[in-house]
């Protein structure tokens, strides 16, 4: 039973990845969307920050293959990423990440980020902590 | 007002649903009617709480709780295995991770303190 619980948070986790992958490729393109990450310093990222934003987006989709592949929701030939590892990588990142956006500058950037990265972390923490 | 009120409740049974996980956690044996799929329904509907009562406006307490949270729990996860608790995972305080994450956690802490302190006062 509790398996399924963690192949849907895994899943949800996986969405949750996809949406913010987009979000960042987006904002990378220079869409006016810069409010609601990095700080919201600029409603438009300048290039360095474009980049940043890149590889969060690519970051964050390895993010949610991780989770998928941990929960054995998806199965891949190259079996070598210490996922075991990872999971938890993730969860104290998105940890330190909810912290981060709450007290943001940006309005937007808590209002928007906090309660997404919240409740990534809660299902990243429940993912890691009943897989092992 | 009253919704400052529910939020802080609200973030303060969320972290407290959360010490109970990390308890349970490391002692499996512990309050066994309470089971981590309870906790985390519980910690889920505290966390939602605390969003929907969320006031976006940044206030003092929002800059300033940071580093005791992020102190708190690696104190947590330390005293609990010292007092016997064990975990295979790289949460173990046996595991370079471990460490690794937590000194990272609290200088990436503090320096958001100390910049959001200096941005305050200027």
């Amino acid at each position: 039973m509790v398996e399924i619980y963690i192949n849907l948070a895994a899943m949800i986790i996986a969405v949750i990845c996809v949406g913010i992958a987009i979000f960042q490729v987006l904002v990378s393109l220079g869409y006016p969307l810069g409010e609601a990450t990095m700080g919201g310093y600029h409603k438009i990222l300048p290039k360095p920050l474009r980049f940043v934003s890149t590889i969060s987006a690519m970051i964050v989709l390895f993010m949610g293959f991780v989770f998928l592949q941990h929960a054995k929701v998806i199965s891949v030939e190259f079996n070598f990423i210490p996922t075991n590892i990872l999971v938890w990588v993730f969860t104290i990142f998105l940890a330190l990440n909810t912290i981060g956006n709450l007290a943001s500058r940006s309005k937007k950037e808590r209002l928007i980020m906090t309660p997404i990265s919240s409740i990534a972390f809660l299902l990243c923490l429940f993912v890691s902590i009943l897989s092992n | 007002m009253v919704k400052q009120i529910m939020n802080s409740t609200a973030s303060i049974l969320s972290l407290a649903a959360l010490t109970l996980v990390f308890i349970r956690f490391f002692f499996p044996d512990f309050l066994p009617f309470l089971t981590m799929t309870i906790l985390f329904i519980a910690f889920g509907l505290f966390v939602l709480a605390s969003i929907l009562t969320f006031d976006p406006k940044r206030t003092k307490k929002d800059l300033l709780t940071g580093l005791p949270i992020t102190l708190y729990f690696s104190g947590l996860i330390i005293v609990l295995q010292l007092f016997g608790g064990s975990t295979d995972t790289p949460l173990s305080i046996h595991q370079p991770f471990f460490w690794i994450a937590i000194a990272l956690g609290i200088w990436i802490e503090f320096k958001r303190m100390r910049d959001k302190k200096k941005a305050v006062q200027n």
